[in-house]
């Protein structure tokens, strides 16, 4: 569906009340979906009080300035954030791609049809992936260049800052999900997804704007109690109580999982979101790594049991600080590396993001846990028998492990191993090409005023279009079916936007999970199935 | 690299239409790239002999051939570009002027070669010897206005190029080996470390709140890590 009014960068600025308000009328519709759900209307003393008018959402509560001098001010900080995001001193780890992918897009717009928020908008012009990053062209270039400051709109500089267009920035920067599907379709190299998280360092790093559940309650809780769940250590350790309990009522076995075990081979990390909302994860790690007789151990440190890093969303020195505490802890413990478990976000910052970052003392091996998991299956230290798993199943390819760090075998081969022979189906679109799962850079867990159903009805629309797709032949209810998340980001996408929203498990029998759990729900030697179908989900 | 270097696949696999375009303007300035080179050669050749063997008709009508398609592709493919860019809704929307002016700029340099070449050097041996001129430091007055409109504008080109983002043909070496691909991890006592060393003591001047003005990247992490363990024991 093709929209008729074109907003142009320039027009960020306007006076409208709502630059470009999504409808539900634009969006095309799911299979077996007779209209999507209607927004909800914003009350209007909450309208009054913040800043709605990029689209009609909130994802940062964004004030409304009352006097002419707080509008100036939002201006001014701005410009004194976007001034430092070019200068090496502060911006030295992203400084190089920031600066060639400002120069260097051709305005091909070849980047629009790889994003899934734009196409499942109704190609909503503000949402195409180079939208934003344009904007940020344009501006740099207005108020930064001699030739901008000079021949203004014939230099490409013809965006007019005021507060309006600041705010409508920054709440942009919050609408895409830095699944960097852009990136690889373009052809000269620019990284649009990169500009758009380069934005939102302006705002958390210089004018202190970020989602409260990222910042506030994200990375500034987890260095204050050594988890964004708010998790301390002693909860952490009541948790690991809770959790041998888990095994031993699913499998009848009484595991001891080893917590602050010095010189350990391996300290693993998990998205502490695991303990608190799937701690069937977290214990079927517990099941496969006992059974393999891997030397492990947990950290009860503060920062050491909770692998999330929000920094790598939206702040350098928040990444920065939680990396080297994450670290910190594997070091104290004396292990050999850190693995990660299921969440892709936690897995790149730690293994890729944080490399530039742990110099000397602080280098440590760093792997995701999936090349482990699958040594499990190939090398038969855990016998697995794939019948167990007599169901439709398909995969979801985390934007992280898969795209941006490029594993993508491991986890397909673990399948092979333990799903039925012709039960598994890959999506379209699958691997280096998959779409996020709606809730990727902190879309997730952001649910203030009417976000949430922005995410549910957009973001997630692909993916649930997706999953839909992939089980296109098998939708009766009356067979149920498996969507692989094997990461706690996109699980809690899948919660929200699948199960929640679009009713996924109450019309198609779907359900949700990792993928430790479809491993241990094939071993061979556990009295019963280790994935409960009716309660659970 | 090579593939997008001589095919451009990302635009063929993800925007067909405009692939055809901007292959016809690429094609057109590498092969106008080799045109360069052959006349070079030729002029190199007439400086020193005056003997024309075979070899070096061969050359010149090489050098006419190559200059010829370079001149059609890459105006074809500007055109083209162009035409695309005014017309197609989306494409003008997120167009800024320097997208217009860019091409203007190519569809001129192309244009105005193709003119003096149909016009008043169709074997190419007046610019021949323009570049034997250069060579040997003995300037050749062109003999006709389209060649000197084609020296403008290709004077304009190359005064412009460094500035302007048609130079992403060098930007995508970086994109590709220092970006994409750089998979390079920290070593111990590594130059990758010593130059990360370095650049963790620059001193912060983000105005945030949560960071510390004007102290460095290490000192912002230090800190944290001793005041969130106190909190959390």
């Amino acid at each position: 569906m093709k929209r008729k009014k074109k907003i142009r960068p320039k027009d960020i600025g306007s006076a409208e009340p709502v630059l470009s308000p999504v409808e539900t009328d634009d969006l095309d519709l799911l299979p077996g979906e007779d209209a999507p759900c209607p927004f909800e209307p914003v009350k209007p003393e909450i309208r009054d009080q913040y800043d709605f008018s990029l689209d009609g959402f909130s994802a940062l509560s964004l004030p409304i300035p009352k006097t002419k001098d707080q509008q100036e001010q939002i201006v001014k900080s701005f410009l004194q954030g976007l001034e430092k995001l070019f200068k090496k001193e502060n911006n030295w780890p992203f400084l190089l791609p920031t600066v060639l992918s400002t120069d260097y897009c051709m305005r091909c717009n070849s980047c629009n049809e790889a994003c899934p928020i734009y196409i499942e908008s109704g190609r909503n012009d503000i949402y195409r992936p180079n939208f934003r990053p344009e904007l940020l062209r344009r501006i740099y270039r207005r108020y930064f260049t001699p030739t901008g400051r000079l021949l203004g709109k014939w230099a490409g500089a013809d965006v007019e800052l005021n507060w309006r267009a600041v705010y409508r920035l920054a709440e942009l920067a919050y609408r895409c999900t830095l699944c960097r599907r852009c990136a690889t379709v373009c052809s000269v190299g620019v990284d649009n997804a990169l500009l758009s998280r380069e934005l939102r360092k302006i705002f958390s790093q210089e004018m202190g704007i970020a989602p409260k559940e990222v910042h506030k309650l994200g990375s500034v809780q987890q260095l204050a109690t050594g988890s964004s769940t708010g998790m301390t250590p002693a909860a952490f350790l009541n948790t690991i109580e809770f959790i041998e309990e888990i095994i031993e009522e699913k499998t009848g076995r009484r595991i001891k999982i080893p917590v602050d075990k010095a010189n350990a081979d391996i300290m693993l990390i998990h998205n502490a979101g695991e303990y608190m909302s799937w701690p069937e994860n977290p214990a079927a790690f517990a099941i496969l790594f006992d059974a393999a007789g891997i030397d492990w151990t947990l950290s009860s440190e503060a920062m050491g049991y909770e692998g999330v890093n929000y920094g790598v969303w939206y702040d350098d020195i928040q990444f920065a600080k939680v990396a080297v505490a994450q670290v910190r802890a594997a070091k104290k413990l004396g292990v050999k590396k850190i693995v990660v478990g299921e969440c892709g976000h936690a897995t790149k910052a730690i293994i890729s993001i944080a490399d530039r970052l742990l110099v000397g003392d602080l280098a440590i091996g760093r792997e995701s846990c999936l090349p482990l998991l699958e040594s499990f299956v190939t090398s038969g230290v855990i016998k697995f028998d794939p019948s167990r798993n007599d169901f439709p199943v398909t995969l979801h390819d985390p934007c992280s492990l898969v795209r941006l760090m490029g594993i993508v075998s491991p986890q397909r081969n673990i399948i092979r191993h333990i799903v039925a022979p012709g039960r598994f189906r890959e999506m379209s679109n699958c691997g280096t090409s998959n779409y996020c799962c709606g809730g990727g850079s902190g879309l997730a867990i952001t649910n203030v005023h009417n976000f949430a159903q922005w995410r549910n009805n957009i973001s997630c629309r692909m993916k649930a279009r997706q999953v839909l797709e992939a089980f296109g032949d098998c939708l009766d209810p009356a067979i149920p079916k498996y969507y692989c998340a094997p990461c706690s980001n996109c699980k809690g996408s899948a919660r929200d936007g699948l199960q929640e929203y679009f009713g996924f498990k109450e019309k198609y029998n779907i359900i949700y999970g990792g993928l430790v759990d479809l491993m241990v729900n094939a071993m061979t030697d556990l009295p019963r199935p280790y994935i409960s179908w009716e309660d659970e989900f | 690299m090579g593939e997008e270097i001589f095919f451009i696949k990302r635009l063929f696999t993800n925007n067909l239409r405009l692939w055809f375009g901007s292959y016809a303007l690429h094609i057109g300035i590498y092969i106008g790239a080799l045109w360069i080179v052959l006349l070079a050669v030729g002029a190199i050749v007439q400086i020193n002999t005056t003997n024309q063997t075979g070899i070096i008709a061969g050359l010149f009508l090489v050098t006419t051939t190559a200059g010829a398609a370079a001149l059609v592709l890459g105006l074809v493919g500007s055109v083209y570009l162009l035409i695309n860019r005014c017309v197609d809704p989306d494409l003008r929307t997120m167009s800024d002027t320097v997208s217009f002016l860019n091409l203007w700029l190519m569809i001129a340099l192309f244009a105005s070669a193709l003119a003096a070449w149909l016009a008043a050097d169709g074997s190419f041996s007046h610019l021949r010897g323009q570049v034997a001129g250069l060579l040997t430091f003995k300037p050749v007055t062109p003999h006709h206005p389209l060649i000197t409109a084609e020296f403008f504008f290709f004077g304009v080109f190359l005064m412009y190029l460094p500035f302007s983002r048609m130079l992403h043909f060098a930007a995508k070496y970086f994109f590709y080996h220092n970006i994409m691909w750089d998979d390079e991890t920290m070593q111990p006592g590594s130059k990758l470390e010593r130059e990360r060393l370095k650049e963790l003591t620059y001193r912060l001047q983000w105005k945030a709140p949560h960071i510390k003005a004007n102290r460095s990247w290490l000192e912002q992490v230090t800190d944290e890590q001793e005041q969130g363990g106190q909190k959390s024991e």
